[in-house]
Order: structure tokens, then C-alpha cells, then sequence
């Protein structure tokens, strides 16, 4: 048969591929927090019918053998850490990091997961958590006569209490950042886990060896830029159609060799 | 038995492959870096027959195609990633990966980092710089237009950028990378070339181009079907000449 029905066929998988990562970009155009994927994709494989290089009967060279390519194929997803607009929400718990760095959350399991998404919260307790309830690391508590909290740009967390003129200390927000932060597994809930890819976190005070700092009231937004997506998806899309113009003329071909015999 | 219908078959053979290679070319169209193949003909004109009465003697004057391919090594455009590792190559010149111990070739400067810090492709495999592999320990990385590479404002390496006098040894390896065959062939630092940080270079396969070659292609096709048709009734005729 011919090869170029499968061709164009893995190539209209990866476009498939492709609109998926798209639309979840485009789903998360307002989650706070939120790194875009990009799809980045490879050549499969080549078939040589003809080596270049080998000599011919009459002892001449070759100069250029025949190779087929199979197609194309998903090389990986890569979550693109660039730096989404800041949003001013005046809310006192909510903090965006200004350049590289993670806040460290504790999950429902033990483990250790990795967040962009600052909009924090109070429990019943008063600890410090995210909006899905998951504790910061280092663990926080806010007093329950604070009035107002400050969070300084190095992670410095102090309040207000009412029954205090001076404001008193909490604790220190860390940042961790990764070697490769590309990476990290996706969690989804804007949450991050190490793994061997990533590397080890190197924890500490925001501001410090590259670490981003920290900004009080604002809250990071999706660094999805519309415009660019759209444009994505419409390449996205006409890849996906030429190629299926190619599975047509050639099941065409094929048509045409079975009318041969009548 | 008649030799035109052979011609028309190796026309048809040659055809499905030149089919195929568009629609190598047509999947490949948003792949970093992909370089398109382009199928050449050559066109045998005179077949050389069996030698009677001591010359040479000329069957026929059809033709007979011979098909091989190369890789169009054009420049294709600058994409805009905001990733900063990413980098693009403006002008001649490869990026050299090593695999399995060999150097190979690619164009596809989407890079990421494993958890020895060190630079490398999509697949993992390190990508050279003029002192050995590139290792980015820090966060502010910065590429200049040369390929020297500070890492938190100190010189950390150079990305190697080479290329060959004669591109035609390379081989198509996949994986976005490029072998090179041909052990004469030594690589050379390009006389001019520019590297773009936070950009990767699009697949340079031209979809105009690649859809005309496709309806040129299933065009042909047809043209040698209905050869074969004809021939197959001149036989048919022949054979019932017997029966009148």
C-alpha cells in the first residue's frame, strides 16, 4: 500500500494533538496563575531505499540516496513558564511572584506540590492555605485578633494585631526554584510536582540567588495571550486539512491501480 | 511482450513515492526546524539493449525515471516562542547533538534542561557547546548573537554551531536530526550566522508548493493508468486476432 496514507495520517494525529493543547490554553485564559503548554513536534523516522555515498555498477558515487519519512511525531509538551500580567486585587492574601519561583503547598497525600497561583486564604484555624485548602510550607498561622497583614517583597509576613501598637512577625514565605522547571508534572489546580526531570527545589527567601519577590494584592493572570492561540489554532486546523488532502489523493492513487482491471 | 508497459509502471512506482514524500512534507509542516525532501528525477533515455551485430543497439527512445531525494536546506521563519531556551539560527549552520556517542545535526533549537543541569533536546540528548556539554546552573540565562551563553552574568559556554561545504552527506536520521554519511565531509564553523534567543525556527516546507506537487503527482498517476489501460486492450485485441 501506499505509505503516504499512513504519512499523512500520523500527521493528522499530531495536529489533533496539537487543538487539544490549544484548547486547554484557551479554557485557561482567565485561570490565575495558569502556564500555557506548547506541543513541540519531530520527524518520525526515514526509510533509505537508496544509501547516498554507495557506488553504482559503472563505479560512480551515488550523490544523493532516496529517503522516505513515516510522518511526523509528538516530541513533548512543554509548559511555558513565562511571566503572566499582574491583576491588582487588594486583597491582602493574594500575592504574585515577580520573576522565577514557587510557593510550596502541602497536598491532601504528604507530597509536596508547587503552585503559581497565590491566592491565598484563611482556614478555621487560621492557617494560612490555598483556595483548595492546601497548607503552605512552611506552615503560617495568623492570630485571630489581626486586624491588617503585610507581606513584604523578600516573604516577610507580620500583622496587626489589636491588642499591639507594633505589628508582630508571622513567619517568612519561601519561594522553591527548579533547574528545569519545564520539567515538572502538571497536577492540574495550577499545581506542580517535582520529579526526576525537574530536579531538586532549591528553597528560600524570595529575592535571593534569582528567586522572584513578592508582591502584596496583586495576583499573577493566565499567560495565555489570546491573539497567539487563535493564530495556533487556525495553523493548527489548515495542517490538520492539508494533511487530509494527502490521505485523499492518495487513497485516489490507489483507487485509480484497482481500476486498472475491469 | 510490449515495453511501454513497464515504463508506465515504473512511472506509477516512482510516483507513489514522490506521493509519499509529500505527505512526509505535509506532516511535518509545523515540526521546529524541518528541512523539506524534494524528489529528483532523472530520466534515462536510451536504454541500452543486447548487443547484436557488435553495436550497441537503441530500444526504444521511452523514458524511464529515476528517482532520488534531497533535503532543501532553506531558511525557514523565526518564531516567537518567549521561552529563553529557545534559540534560532539565522543564516547557515547546525546545532550539534550527540547521540549514542555521535555528533548529529539539527536545525530545531527547542531545548530544555535534565536534572543535571545540563542543556539538551526534546529527546534527551545533550546539545554541545565549544567546551563540552552546556551545563545552565542559575536562572538568569542569556544568549548572544554568537552563541555564548551567560548564566547569572557569568560566561558559562558556547553553543557550537557548524555546517558543511557540501550538504548532500547529510542524512535525514529523524527526530529532527540530521547524520552525516559522508566521512570526507568535516565540519566547519559558518562564516556568517546569528542566534536568536526566545525564537525557534518554523518547518520551511511550503504548502503551495506541496499541494501542487501533490495534484501534479495523482495527476501523473492517472496518465500512466490509463496507459496501461490502453496497452491492455492493444493485448486484448491481439489475442483475439487468433480467435476469427
Amino acid at each position: 500500500m501506499i505509505r503516504a496514507l499512513w504519512t499523512a495520517g500520523t500527521g493528522m494525529n499530531v495536529q489533533q494533538v496539537n487543538l487539544d493543547i490549544i484548547a486547554n490554553n484557551i479554557a485557561n485564559v482567565n485561570t490565575n496563575g495558569f502556564k500555557k503548554s506548547r506541543a513541540d513536534f519531530q520527524d518520525l523516522m526515514y526509510q533509505t531505499l537508496r544509501l547516498q555515498g554507495i557506488k553504482t555498477g559503472e563505479g560512480n558515487e551515488v550523490p544523493t540516496g532516496i529517503e522516505i519519512g513515516h510522518g511526523a511525531m509528538l516530541a513533548a509538551v512543554q509548559k511555558v513558564f513565562m511571566q503572566g500580567d499582574f491583576q491588582e486585587t487588594q486583597n491582602e492574601l493574594d500575592i504574585a511572584i515577580e520573576g522565577n519561583g514557587f510557593l510550596t503547598v502541602i497536598m491532601p497525600t504528604g507530597e509536596k506540590g508547587y503552585t503559581r497561583s497565590a491566592s491565598l486564604k484563611r482556614d478555621s484555624d487560621g492557617k494560612i492555605v490555598t483556595s483548595d485548602g492546601y497548607e503552605l510550607d512552611p506552615s503560617m498561622t495568623i492570630p485571630k485578633n489581626a486586624i491588617s497583614i503585610s507581606i513584604r517583597p523578600n516573604g516577610t509576613v507580620s500583622a496587626k494585631l489589636s491588642d499591639q501598637s507594633e505589628p508582630q512577625q508571622l513567619g517568612t514565605i519561601e519561594l522553591a526554584t527548579f533547574p528545569n522547571p519545564s520539567g515538572l508534572k502538571s497536577m492540574g489546580k495550577c499545581l506542580y510536582m517535582e520529579t526526576d526531570a525537574s530536579g531538586t527545589p532549591i528553597t528560600g527567601k524570595p529575592g535571593e540567588d534569582g528567586r522572584g519577590t513578592l508582591l502584596q494584592g496583586f495576583l499573577e493572570m493566565s499567560n495565555v495571550n489570546v491573539m497567539q492561540e487563535m493564530i495556533n489554532l487556525i495553523i493548527g486546523q489548515r495542517a490538520y486539512e492539508v494533511n487530509s488532502k494527502a490521505i485523499q489523493a492518495a487513497d485516489e492513487m490507489l483507487q485509480m491501480a484497482n481500476n486498472v482491471r475491469r | 511482450m510490449l515495453k511501454g508497459i513497464y515504463r508506465a509502471l515504473t512511472g506509477k512506482a516512482v510516483t507513489e513515492r514522490r506521493m509519499e514524500m509529500v505527505a512526509n512534507n505535509i506532516a511535518n509542516a509545523l515540526t521546529a526546524g524541518y528541512k523539506a525532501s524534494r524528489p529528483i528525477f532523472k530520466i534515462i533515455d536510451d536504454q541500452r539493449g543486447f548487443q547484436a551485430d557488435k553495436t550497441v543497439q537503441q530500444v526504444g527512445s521511452g523514458s524511464i525515471y529515476d528517482l532520488s531525494s534531497y533535503t532543501n536546506f532553506a531558511e525557514a521563519a523565526m518564531v516567537e516562542s518567549g521561552n529563553n531556551l529557545d534559540v534560532g539560527i539565522e543564516g547557515d549552520g547546525f546545532f550539534v547533538v550527540v547521540l549514542d556517542g555521535k555528533n548529529m545535526y539539527t536545525r530545531n533549537g527547542q531545548f530544555t534542561l535534565n536534572q543535571e543541569k545540563k542543556l539538551i533536546t526534546m529527546d534527551g540528548n545533550p546539545v554541545m557547546g565549544e567546551g563540552g556539554d552546556i551545563t545552565i546552573d542559575g536562572s538568569d540565562v542569556k544568549i548572544e548573537s554568537d552563541g555564548t551563553i551567560y548564566v547569572d552574568k557569568k560566561y558559562a559556554n558556547k553553543i557550537r554551531i557548524v555546517t558543511f561545504d557540501d550538504k548532500t552527506s547529510l542524512r535525514n536520521y529523524g527526530r529532527s536530526l540530521f547524520v552525516n554519511t559522508d566521512k570526507r565531509a568535516e565540519e566547519k564553523i559558518p562564516e556568517q550566522y546569528t542566534l536568536k534567543q526566545g525564537f525557534y525556527e518554523a518547518s520551511n516546507v511550503d504548502i503551495i508548493k506541496e499541494m501542487i506537487e501533490m495534484m501534479s503527482a495523482l495527476r501523473a498517476y492517472e496518465s500512466y493508468t490509463k496507459v496501461d489501460q490502453f496497452f491492455s486492450e492493444m493485448m486484448s485485441k491481439l489475442i483475439n486476432l487468433g480467435r476469427m
